[in-house]
């Protein structure tokens, strides 16, 4: 292997400087630019990582030698993103939901196929320790045969996302789309079984211009007999830290795994209460990062790119879970279960 | 106040035992007669509770002393035991589900309205102080209005032999919770969708209970997981848990986290077991209804919360069946 991977990451918010963090880990890549509507503000982030701002991904590709674009913007501005970048010949990274429709998707898909590059969805769950470890642990027997899970993510609106994209489901999905999509991709991935069909209820937070679902609940029914309750939520009292928790019973045993009682790091002051994994958020400087989620998913893109292998969470394995959180999204709002295709 | 005269009709119900103990330990109560149509288990029940073992049940309900009958016998039974019972004028603490169909159901609440009688339905969860507390501060609108419901539920399963008879019966856990979620709503369920774990072709005794997703009359809609997947649930202990997320915030109920665990040497490998330490709500549900009997008081749950839980369970149930939201009342 040569010379290091040149990236562009675009967009400068919450997962932009987290993949931007990862990306200064990664030997084999160098960031070379930030892209980002405002400039003064992807300058500022751009410096901080040694890197050049641009306002428009077209300019940057045009000056710089990029090889992939890493695309953290908000949703609905994916696919324009990724065509673009694909359409200049470069490989992509994009962050989940890939889109807001199949059909979006599915341009992308084609798009990639068409010039033999990288699309990959970062879907970074499948990157955590202790959801890998449980994947690994279902996969062993360690439980027999999966029968029942709980999946739940919930928290209260993100301060990154009160008064903004994430507040308009035309932008962001909704709460299922945009945020169930990390346990549903992580369900088809740790069952290795596919959903057949799909039922949900959701509340609707209605605002002056616009509204979203920010309370989810789904029941999956998977092809071999697992069934799922997912549980995603934006709608937390703000008092209450982010609480994710996994639960997984099968024909000879259970187990299950939270984040509330995992951290080994715990600290309660007048801000409230905050809960650290040093192990898992390489949080201060010079702490080893070998086991950060974000570090392994751009890491693994990267070894993709450099050594022609195929990402795990590819275009078309990213899609399925797409097409999942769009049937319960639709089945919220329906009130019907949705069906969804086998493939064929 | 005199005590209370009491008979118990059956120990199929695992929690039979723990009403039988309750009685036993209270002055309040004198448990003056045991029947169970399992002569063996109903001779051993009478002589470990201290009580006398009485093969018709005839003879049970025409007992002036008798003032009340706890009906937690194999559910095939149920019905007919508590209308009897009923019907001779006897106050009821009846164990739930008692009734497989809405017909049956109806027959109890039927027989119970007729004669007057106190009907306390099992759901012992409504006598948890922490559930009281938290009902309490959901009426003061700590958290606003209500949003939705997640609930969880793991009880002792009965015996297998009541797992024979029944479909329906299976989903006695998520009764449980269904109950709970309408006694803190105030309202009821308008519609209800289920899946089972691995579909209704297995053998009823297999069929471990449902997922059910329900939406209620006050908008609120909730999820009601009452799988039974645990290999062995007694290893982990009994669970229930509901969340109730509100415009202003959020409650979290889980009447059985005060426990030890115990970590042991097994028959395998090391075994987990989980001994409660806090509120009994067996006991506590118990003294409330010797409370009701002897004072004249209306149960907190009756025979009609153990119909309309019982109702969502059919519904979820078909629901399951037929892979389609189902709607509540049901048609007969």
């Amino acid at each position: 292997m040569g010379r290091q991977i040149g990236v562009a990451v675009v967009g400068y918010g919450f997962m932009g400087t987290t993949h931007l963090t990862a990306w200064s880990m990664v030997e084999d890549a160098k960031v070379l630019a930030v892209v980002g509507r405002d400039r003064i503000k992807a300058e500022k982030v751009a410096s901080r990582f040694d890197a050049v701002s641009y306002s428009t991904l077209g300019q940057a590709l045009k000056e710089l030698a990029v090889d992939a674009v890493d695309i953290c913007t908000p949703t609905f501005t994916h696919r324009d993103y990724a065509l673009e970048a694909l359409n200049a010949g470069k490989h992509v990274l994009v962050e989940k939901p890939m889109a807001l429709s199949l059909r979006e998707a599915d341009e992308m898909i084609q798009v990639a196929d068409a010039g033999g590059l990288k699309l990959m969805v970062a879907h970074v769950l499948r990157f955590f320790s202790e959801y890998a470890k449980v994947r690994e642990l279902v996969q062993g027997g360690a439980i027999g045969r999966p029968v029942m899970v709980r999946a739940k993510r919930a928290g209260s609106m993100p301060p990154w996302g009160v008064q903004s994209w994430f507040m308009d489901q035309s932008k962001s999905g909704g709460v299922a789309v945009d945020l169930a999509a990390h346990d549903v991709d992580f369900l088809r991935w740790c069952l290795q079984d596919e959903v057949e069909d799909v039922f949900a209820l959701s509340h609707r937070l209605v605002t002056r211009e616009t509204f979203v679902d920010d309370h989810v609940l789904m029941v999956l029914r998977f092809r071999k007999g697992a069934i799922a309750h997912v549980e995603a939520s934006w709608a937390m009292p703000t008092a209450l830290p982010f609480t994710t928790s996994l639960e997984v019973a099968g024909s000879s045993g259970s187990l299950s795994v939270d984040n509330e009682s995992t951290p080994p790091l715990t600290i309660v002051n007048r801000r409230g209460v905050e809960r650290f994994s040093p192990e898992t958020r390489p949080w201060v400087e010079g702490m080893p990062f070998s086991i950060d989620p974000f570090y392994g998913e751009v890491q693994h893109f990267a070894d993709c790119v450099i050594n022609d292998r195929k990402p795990i969470t590819d275009g078309r394995e990213s899609r399925r879970s797409l097409e999942v959180i769009l049937a319960a999204a639709e089945s919220a709002a329906t009130g019907e279960p949705i069906t969804l295709q086998a493939e064929a | 106040m005199d005590s209370v005269g009491i008979a118990i009709a059956g120990f199929a119900h695992p929690y039979a035992y723990e009403y039988a103990k309750s009685l036993s330990e209270t002055s309040e109560a004198r448990l003056l007669a045991v029947w169970d149509d399992d002569r063996t288990r109903g001779r051993e029940a009478a002589q470990r509770f201290r009580s006398t073992y009485v093969a018709e049940y005839e003879s049970v309900i025409r007992n002036r002393d008798v003032e009340a009958v706890v009906v937690s016998s194999r559910l095939s039974t149920t019905v007919e035991l508590a209308e009897l019972a009923a019907e001779a004028g006897k106050n009821v603490l009846c164990e739930v589900p008692f009734a497989l169909n809405l017909e049956d159901a109806d027959r109890v609440l039927k027989a119970v309205r007729k004669s007057g009688v106190r009907f306390q339905s099992c759901f012992a969860a409504r006598y948890s102080p922490a559930a009281v507390m938290g009902r309490e501060a959901l009426h003061r609108r700590e958290i606003g209005d209500m949003i939705a419901m997640t609930g969880s539920v793991r009880l002792v399963a009965p015996e297998e032999d009541q797992l024979e008879d029944v479909g329906a019966a299976l989903a006695g856990d998520t009764l449980h919770l269904t109950d709970l979620m309408r006694w803190y709503s105030g309202s009821e369920v308008e519609s209800v969708y289920a899946v089972a774990v691995g579909g209704l072709d297995v053998k009823p005794r297999r069929q471990p209970g449902f997922l059910a997703m329900a939406r209620f009359r006050s908008c609120a809609f909730a999820s009601i997981d009452g799988v039974r997947c645990l290999p062995d649930s007694s290893l982990a202990g009994e669970r229930l848990t509901l969340e109730l997320l509100g415009t202003d915030g959020l409650i979290m109920l889980d009447v059985f986290s005060q426990a030890i665990s115990v970590c042991s040497r097994g028959a395998s490998q090391g075994l987990l077991r989980r001994h409660l330490w806090g509120c009994d709500v067996r006991k506590e549900m118990v003294r409330s209804f010797l409370a009701c009997v002897r004072q004249g008081l209306e149960p907190k749950a009756d025979a009609f919360d153990g119909r309309q839980a019982t109702e969502v369970a059919i519904a979820a149930y078909r629901s399951a069946r037929e892979r389609r939201p189902v709607r509540l009342p049901m048609n007969p």
